[in-house]
């Protein structure tokens, strides 16, 4: 992955860096659902529950959910509000936007992208 | 035509992400869509491999020619996209 954008960068794609679209997040802790490189098939913790799909980043917030679904149930992240159509315009930008982050607010590579500057010699020595 | 939003996992990279997808469209169309998204910004791309789609969890990737509408897959179903 950090292959990928030290490539984006070091040819000038930065818009390569940002995503598409935005993560699936989990139904209870409201993080992104990711996990380690490297293991595929991914071991997603899902559930469905009165009909509705329910993803989860982990066990024990599977768990979580489970000890009270109807507490928890029903309520959107961010990703089901943008997939039933509550954030607009759907987009990148507009689910931003919805967060209330100005392109101000975003912030860039602290560093200017100094790092990614150390492996273009490198790259060219290899 | 209806919209059906897909949790999509993409083999080699360690997010899902949301994929809007419309019923008419086919599982290939479905797996161009993802990779038109995650190679190369995220992914490597693999010459010579095909990209197959599978509901997350099976073993049975979907006929490329399916629509998606007759796929059985709703709303925030996982689905994996992997070369082959």
């Amino acid at each position: 992955m950090w292959d990928r954008y030290t490539d984006s960068i070091l040819s000038g794609r930065e818009e390569l860096t940002q995503p598409q679209t935005i993560p699936v997040m989990c139904s209870m802790c409201q993080l992104p659902i990711i996990h380690p490189p490297g293991t595929w098939p991914f071991p997603l913790q899902k559930l469905t529950y009165r009909g509705e799909n329910y993803l989860f980043c982990s066990e024990p917030c599977r768990w979580v959910f489970l000890e009270e679904p109807d507490r928890y149930a029903g309520v959107d992240s961010l990703d089901k509000r943008f997939a039933r159509g509550h954030i607009q315009p759907a987009s990148y930008e507009g689910a931003l936007a919805y967060m209330g982050l100005a392109p101000e607010d975003r912030g860039r590579d602290a560093t200017g992208y100094a790092w990614a500057e150390s492996f273009r010699e490198k790259r060219k020595t290899a | 035509m209806a919209l059906i939003p897909l949790a999509m996992m993409f083999e080699g990279d360690y997010a899902i992400y949301l994929l809007p997808v419309d019923s008419e469209q086919t599982i290939s169309d479905v797996a161009a869509l993802s990779a038109e998204w995650e190679i190369p910004a995220r992914v490597l791309p693999r010459p010579g491999a095909t990209l197959r789609v599978r509901r997350h969890g099976s073993e049975n990737a979907f006929p490329p020619q399916m629509k998606v509408g007759e796929s059985g897959l709703g709303f925030m179903d996982p689905i994996e996209v992997y070369f082959e």
